[in-house]
C-alpha cells in the first residue's frame, strides 16, 4: 500500500466517521426529547410539537419502567401517560427502559453522582433500598412529600408509607405488594387430586413428607422436587428474614428478640426433612446446576413439583397453571403468613432537576387509576383488552412476546392494586390486601437496619450462606448433621452473632420511637 | 547491531538526534492520548479504595476511611482458600496454557495454508463463546443423569455416575481444561504470528547442518519466541491475583458445594458485596490485585532485565 | 517453516486434527441443541442424534427481524471501524517504541504497560465519558471506550519489530530520504504482516464480542444495541429471572424466558458470521506471510 492511499483510507474514514458523528448527536439530542427509535419519525414529531408549542412548555420527567426486553411501544405508553400527566401535575413524561438483568449495572451508573437522566427510579430490584439510602443516592422526601402524604397514605396504607424512613427520614415511597408471604409446594394437579389434595389445602412439613413417600411408593422414577428461581426455593413463613436471614425475627415476627435462624429449632427441623427427602429421592439430580424453569420440567414430566412462596397458595396455584403449562395444585406448607417491610421503593434521584414534579408523580402513581393501568398493562385495545369481569388480558392473536407493551411487571409498580388484574381472578388484589391485612404483622415492620457498621460480617456471612444454604436445602449434601454443624460454626466465625447484635440495637431504637 | 551506531552520536548531536526523532514522538501522540483520557484520567477511581463514597456529598468530598475498606478481606479463614485458589489457578494456567499455546503453534507452521485455515478457524471458536453459553455446554457434560461423560463414557465402560457438581475434587481438573480448552486457539495465534516471522533461511541452514526436527525446535525456535513467551507471561503475572470471573462463578455455576476449589478473589468479592452494593470495598479488592500483580512485574522485570536485557518489558 | 523429515509431516496434521475435534465437537452438539425439539432436549438431554428437529428456536431470536439485523449491521460496522482505528493507534505507539535510542522509550513503554495493571473502574470511567465527553447515547459509546487501543496489542506489535526488523533496513530507508512515516508505511508494514494481521483479528474479536460498551453508555437509545447486547440480554434476563429468589411475587411469564435449546441457538447466532468472515481475513493474514517471508 503507497503513502498516498493510506492517507486517501484515512481520509475517507475520518469523512465517515465525522458524518455518522454528526448524524448520531442529532439522533441523541431529538430522542432525549422525544426518544422515538426510527429517526424519520421523530424530526416529523418535532416539528408538530414545536409548532403547536405545547409539549415544550412542560418540564419533563423520566422514570425508570423495568422490563423483559425493551418492548417496541414504549414511546407510545410514554406519550399516552404524558396526556394525563400534562393534564393533571403539568409533565411531560419519558420512560428510562431498563431490562431487568441489567438493573444493578445502569442504575448504579445512572445514580453515580451529578447525572440528572433519570427522576424517578425504583429500588429494590438488585439494588437494595438500604443501599441507595446509604450511599446518599435518593433524596429525602418529607417536605416534598407533605402536599400528597394524607392521599398516599390512604392508597398506600400508613405502614408501607412509612416503612421507607431511616434514621427518621423519608427516602422513598415502599411499594404496595405482597407484604405477607407463605411457603407453598406446587404439585402437579393431577398427581394432587390422586392422592386427595387439592389447589390451596394446608399441609405442614410432616405431612407434606408423608405425602413425598407415597408419591414416591407409586411413581419412583419422578423427583418431586424440581428447581425454581435457581434453587431449591423453600422458603420459611415462621420468620421475618429482617432483609437477609442474617439475624431474624421467629414465630411469625411476633418476637423482639433477633436470632440467629440457622441456629433456631426450625431451621433444625427443616433440615432433618431435606435429609428424609434426599434419602428417598424426592429431588430432582443436580438441583442446583439445573438451568430448567418449571415450566420447562413439570409439562415433561422431569419432575413432578417445586416450592414457591406467594402471599396465598391458591393464587399461586393459579398463577403457575397458567405459567407451567400444566394444571398445578399449590399447597400452603405453614400455617400463616407474615407480613415484613416492603423491598421495593421509589425514590427520587438527587441530581433530578425537577424534584417537587418528580413527587406529583410519584403520587401519581400511587392513587391514579388509569395512569397506574397504564403503565402496568399498556394502552387498552392495543396491549390489553378488559374481560367482562375487569380482568385485563391480551389483545386477540397477541401473547407476551408479540406485544408491544412490557407485561408481567406489575411487581415492579408503586401501587399495581390500582390496575385491572392481568390473567388474575377479578378480586385478586383485594385478596392480596387481604392477605396483607390478615398475615402476622411483624415486629419489625417498617425498620430499616443500616448494617454499615458491619459490613465486613455481612460479606463473609453472605459467602458462608451462599456455600451451605443451598447446598443443603437441595439436599446434595451426604452428612447433613455434620455440614449443618460447619454451617453454623462458619457463620460464627464470619461474626453473625455482631450482625445480630446491630439489628437488635436498631430494632429497639426503632420499637422505641414508635 | 544498536551499540555500535550509539557510541558515535556524542554530545553536538545529542540535539539533532532530539530534532531528528521529533516526527516520531508525533506518532505516539494519537495512542498516548487515548491512554490518557481512556486510561489514566479515570484512575482518580483509585482513591475510592480509601474512601467511604457518599454519592450525596460528592465523589471527592466523601470521607477518607484509611485501609477500613481491605479489611473484609483478609477477616476470615476463606481468605486463605480464595488468595490460594486464585493463585494456584493462575500458575497452572500460565504453565499449562503457554506450553500448549506454543506446542499448537509450532503444530500449526508444519502445516500448509489450506488445512491451516481450517484449523486456525476451529481452534479459535471455543474463545468466541460467552461464560454462559460454556457453563451450559459443561453442564451438558457433566450432568449427572444425562451428562455426556456419565452417560457415554463411565456407564459403557461399566464405571459408576460420578456426581460432578457435588465433588469439588474434580474442580481444579475441570476448570483447568476449560481454561485451556477456550483460550487455547487464542493464544497459539500470537505465538503463530511471531514463528512465521522467523526467516527461513536459518532453518535451511539447520537442514544442511543435518538438524534433527527436535534440534530445529530447540535451537531455533524456541529462542526466537523468547520475547513473546516472556512478555506474556510477565503480562500474565500481573492478572496473577485476578481470576476469570465467568469461568469460577458462571461455570460451576455459584455452587456452594464447589467453593474450596472454586472460590477465588474476584468471586468472594462478587458475592460478598452483591447485597452492599459498597463500591469503596469493591475498588479496595481491585486495588490489592493489581498492587500484588505489579510488585510481581516489577519482580520478573527486574529479573529479566539482568538475565536478558532485550527481552524486558520496559 | 522447520524442514521437514515425512514422520514429522504426519505428526502435526494429526496432532492437529485431534484438536480440532475437541473443538468442534462440543460446539456442533451446541448447534445440534439449538435445532432440537424442545421437550427431547428437556428429556434425552444433548445428543448428537437427536431424535426431533426444530427451527422454534431461530423463530424466537428472530421474531425480532429487524432488531436482529439493525443490531447486526452496526455491529459490523463498529467492528470494522473501531478495528482500523485499533491498528493504526497501536501501529503508530508501537513502531516509535521499537526504535533503539529512542529517548523515553522505556518510560512511555512503562507508561503504556501501567495501564494493564491499574484500573480506576468502572464508576469513574463512566462518569468521565457521560459527563465530560457526552458520548453516551451515541455510537462513540461503542466504539471509544475500552478498545480503541490496547496496551497489550502495543506491547506485542513493539515486540515484534524489535525482534524481526532489523534495524540496518530502517536506517538504509532513512538514508535513501524516507519519512518516518513513509519507512513505516513502505518497508516497516509490509514486513510485519503477521502481527498486523493477529492485532487486526483480537481487536476485531474484542469490538466483535463486546456487550459492555452498550450496557454502560446506551441508556436510551438502545436501538443502537449491537448483535452482542441483544444477544446477553435475551441469556441474562433469563438467568435473573429465574435467580430471583430474593424478590417475592415476581409473577413474569415463565413462557417469555428462553429455554435451553434458544440459549444455544443465540450462542450460534453470535458465532456464525466469525465462521464466516475468518477464513477471508485468515486468507488474507497467510498471504501476507508470503510477501513478508520474501521480503525478509
Amino acid at each position: 500500500m503507497s503513502t498516498k492511499k493510506l492517507f486517501a483510507a484515512l481520509l475517507a474514514l475520518m469523512m465517515v466517521v465525522t458524518s455518522l458523528a454528526g448524524c448520531a448527536n442529532n439522533k441523541g439530542t431529538s430522542s432525549t426529547e422525544s426518544s422515538t427509535p426510527a429517526t424519520s419519525e421523530t424530526s416529523s414529531k418535532k416539528e408538530v410539537s414545536s409548532e403547536a408549542g405545547t409539549d415544550e412548555e412542560y418540564p419533563t420527567i423520566s422514570t425508570m419502567v423495568i422490563c423483559g426486553s425493551i418492548p417496541a411501544d414504549a414511546d407510545k405508553v410514554a406519550e399516552e401517560l404524558s396526556k394525563i400527566t400534562r393534564e393533571k401535575i403539568g409533565v411531560n413524561v419519558e420512560f428510562v427502559m431498563i431490562e431487568v438483568a441489567n438493573v444493578a449495572t445502569q442504575l448504579n451508573l445512572l445514580l453515580s453522582g451529578g447525572d440528572d437522566t433519570l427522576d424517578v427510579y425504583m429500588a429494590g430490584v438488585s439494588v437494595p433500598y438500604s443501599t441507595v439510602v446509604n450511599n446518599g443516592q435518593a433524596l429525602a422526601l418529607d417536605d416534598l412529600m407533605k402536599p400528597y402524604e394524607a392521599d398516599m397514605k390512604a392508597a398506600l396504607g400508613e405502614n408501607v408509607y412509612e416503612a421507607g424512613r431511616v434514621d427518621g427520614n423519608l427516602y422513598g415511597i415502599g411499594h404496595l405488594l405482597d407484604q405477607a408471604s407463605t411457603a407453598a409446594y406446587n404439585l402437579r394437579a393431577d398427581i394432587a387430586t390422586e392422592f386427595g389434595y387439592k389447589n390451596g389445602d394446608k399441609v405442614d412439613l410432616a405431612e407434606l413428607t408423608e405425602l413425598f413417600s407415597k408419591i414416591k411408593a407409586k411413581y419412583p422414577d419422578t423427583p418431586l422436587i424440581g428447581p425454581m428461581n435457581g434453587g431449591p426455593n423453600i422458603g420459611d413463613s415462621r420468620i421475618d428474614q429482617l432483609g437477609n436471614k442474617l439475624g431474624v425475627l421467629e414465630d411469625y415476627g411476633q418476637t423482639t428478640t433477633v436470632t440467629n435462624y440457622y441456629e433456631s429449632e426450625g431451621y433444625k427441623e427443616l433440615v432433618g426433612y431435606f435429609k428424609q427427602w434426599s434419602e428417598m429421592g424426592a429431588y430432582m439430580p443436580d438441583l442446583l446446576n439445573v438451568a430448567d424453569a418449571p415450566v420447562d420440567f413439570i409439562p415433561s414430566g422431569k419432575a413432578f413439583g417445586n416450592f414457591a412462596g406467594h402471599f396465598s397458595a391458591e393464587m399461586n396455584g393459579i398463577w403457575s397453571s397458567q405459567n407451567f403449562g400444566t394444571e398445578i395444585a399449590s399447597l400452603q406448607i405453614y400455617d400463616d403468613a407474615v407480613a415484613v417491610t416492603p423491598w421495593g421503593y421509589d425514590c427520587i434521584n438527587p441530581a433530578s432537576k425537577n424534584p417537587e414534579k418528580a413527587a406529583a408523580y410519584i403520587n401519581l402513581m400511587a392513587t391514579d387509576s388509569d395512569a397506574v393501568n397504564l403503565i402496568i398493562n399498556g394502552i387498552q385495545n392495543e396491549h390489553y383488552t378488559l374481560k367482562d369481569d375487569n380482568t385485563a388480558t391480551y389483545v386477540e392473536g397477541k401473547n407476551v412476546s408479540t406485544t408491544g407493551w412490557a407485561m408481567g411487571y406489575s411487581w415492579t409498580a408503586l401501587n399495581s392494586t390500582l390496575s385491572y388484574p392481568f390473567e388474575y381472578p377479578t378480586d385478586y388484589y383485594q385478596q392480596l390486601k387481604d392477605a396483607n391485612k390478615n398475615a402476622h404483622q411483624s415486629k419489625a415492620f417498617g425498620c430499616q437496619f443500616d448494617l454499615t457498621s458491619v459490613s465486613d460480617a455481612v460479606s463473609a456471612c453472605t459467602n458462608v450462606v451462599n456455600q451451605y444454604e443451598n447446598a443443603l436445602a437441595s439436599g446434595s449434601v451426604t452428612d447433613f448433621e455434620g455440614t449443618l454443624a460447619q454451617f453454623q460454626q462458619g457463620l460464627k466465625d464470619a461474626g453473625i452473632d455482631t450482625i445480630i447484635a446491630a439489628k437488635q440495637q436498631q430494632l429497639d431504637a426503632f420499637l422505641a420511637s414508635k | 547491531m544498536e551499540k555500535t551506531i550509539q557510541p558515535k552520536s556524542q554530545k553536538p548531536k545529542k540535539v539533532n538526534r532530539f530534532t531528528k526523532d521529533l516526527p516520531l514522538y508525533a506518532l505516539m501522540i494519537p495512542g498516548l492520548l487515548y491512554l490518557l483520557l481512556n486510561n489514566y484520567l479515570p484512575m482518580f477511581g483509585l482513591s475510592f479504595a480509601f474512601k467511604k463514597i457518599n454519592y450525596s456529598v460528592g465523589i471527592f468530598k466523601s470521607p477518607w476511611v484509611g485501609f477500613d475498606n481491605f479489611k473484609y478481606l483478609f477477616q476470615t479463614k476463606d481468605a486463605f482458600i480464595i488468595f490460594r485458589n486464585t493463585l494456584l489457578y493462575n500458575l497452572a494456567f500460565i504453565v499449562l496454557g503457554t506450553v500448549l499455546a506454543i506446542v499448537v503453534a509450532i503444530l500449526l507452521s508444519q502445516v500448509r495454508a489450506k488445512s491451516l485455515r481450517v484449523y486456525q478457524t476451529s481452534i479459535l471458536l471455543p474463545f468466541l463463546l460467552s461464560s454462559a453459553v460454556i457453563s451450559y455446554l459443561a453442564f451438558a457434560f457433566l450432568s449427572v443423569d444425562n451428562g455426556f461423560i456419565n452417560n457415554s463414557i463411565l456407564e459403557p465402560l461399566g464405571m459408576k455416575d460420578i456426581s460432578w457438581y457435588s465433588s469439588p475434587q474434580y474442580w481444579p481438573v475441570i476448570l483447568t481444561v476449560i481454561y485451556l480448552w477456550k483460550s487455547f486457539g487464542y493464544s497459539s495465534i500470537l505465538y503463530y504470528a511471531t514463528l512465521v516471522g522467523i526467516d527461513d533461511s536459518y532453518y535451511e541452514a539447520a537442514v544442511i547442518d543435518g538438524a534433527s526436527t527436535w534440534q530445529q525446535i530447540k535451537h531455533i525456535t524456541l529462542p526466537c519466541l523468547k520475547t513473546t513467551i516472556i512478555t506474556l507471561v510477565v503480562i500474565h503475572l500481573g492478572r496473577m491475583f485476578y481470576s476469570d470471573f465467568g469461568l469460577f462463578y458462571q461455570v460451576p455455576m455459584n455452587n456452594g458445594l464447589l467453593y474450596n476449589t472454586t472460590n477465588t478473589i474476584d468471586t468472594y468479592v462478587y458475592r460478598g458485596l452483591l447485597q452492599l452494593n459498597d463500591i469503596g470495598r469493591s475498588s479496595a479488592a481491585g486495588f490489592m490485585q493489581s498492587i500484588l500483580g505489579f510488585i510481581l512485574v516489577m519482580g520478573a522485570n527486574i529479573i529479566t532485565r539482568k538475565v536478558d536485557k532485550d527481552s524486558a518489558l520496559f | 517453516m522447520i524442514t521437514n523429515t515425512k514422520l514429522s509431516k504426519i505428526v502435526p496434521h494429526v496432532c492437529l486434527a485431534i484438536l480440532t475435534l475437541t473443538c468442534i465437537l462440543p460446539l456442533l452438539l451446541l448447534a445440534l441443541a439449538s435445532f432440537t425439539d424442545e421437550q427431547t432436549l428437556l428429556l434425552n438431554g444433548y445428543s448428537f442424534f437427536p431424535a426431533k428437529f426444530s427451527m422454534a428456536a431461530y423463530q424466537y431470536i428472530f421474531k425480532a427481524g429487524n432488531a436482529i439485523l439493525r443490531a447486526y449491521s452496526i455491529t459490523i460496522f463498529i467492528t470494522i471501524i473501531g478495528t482500523i482505528c485499533n491498528m493504526a493507534m497501536t501501529v503508530l505507539l508501537a513502531y516509535p517504541l521499537a526504535r533503539p535510542g529512542l529517548k523515553g522509550r522505556n518510560l512511555i513503554a512503562f507508561i503504556v504497560f501501567f495501564t494493564m495493571l491499574f484500573n480506576g473502574g468502572l464508576v469513574p470511567t463512566y462518569i468521565m465519558y457521560s459527563q465530560m465527553f457526552h458520548i453516551r447515547d451515541t455510537i462513540f459509546a461503542l466504539l471509544i471506550p475500552s478498545f480503541l487501543m490496547s496496551p497489550f496489542n502495543v506491547i506485542l506489535v513493539r515486540n515484534y519489530f524489535k525482534t524481526n526488523i532489523p534495524d540496518a533496513i530502517i536506517e538504509a530507508a532513512k538514508l535513501d530520504g524516507a519519512s518516518e512515516i513513509n519507512t513505516l508505511v513502505r518497508v516497516v508494514l509490509p514486513m510485519s504482516t503477521p502481527i498486523i494481521g493477529t492485532i487486526g483479528l483480537m481487536s476485531g474479536l474484542a469490538y466483535w464480542n463486546d456487550w459492555t460498551n452498550g450496557l454502560y453508555y446506551l441508556v436510551k437509545r438502545t436501538d443502537l444495541y449491537t448483535i452482542q447486547n441483544v444477544l446477553t440480554n435475551m441469556l441474562n434476563n433469563a438467568q435473573f429471572l429465574k435467580t430471583a429468589s430474593q424478590l417475592q411475587g415476581v409473577n413474569v411469564e415463565m413462557g417469555t424466558l428462553p429455554s435451553v435449546g434458544i440459549r444455544m441457538a443465540i450462542a450460534v447466532v453470535a458465532l456464525l458470521p466469525v465462521v464466516i468472515v475468518y477464513p477471508f481475513i485468515q486468507k488474507s493474514f497467510v498471504k501476507g506471510i508470503v510477501v513478508g517471508g520474501v521480503k525478509g
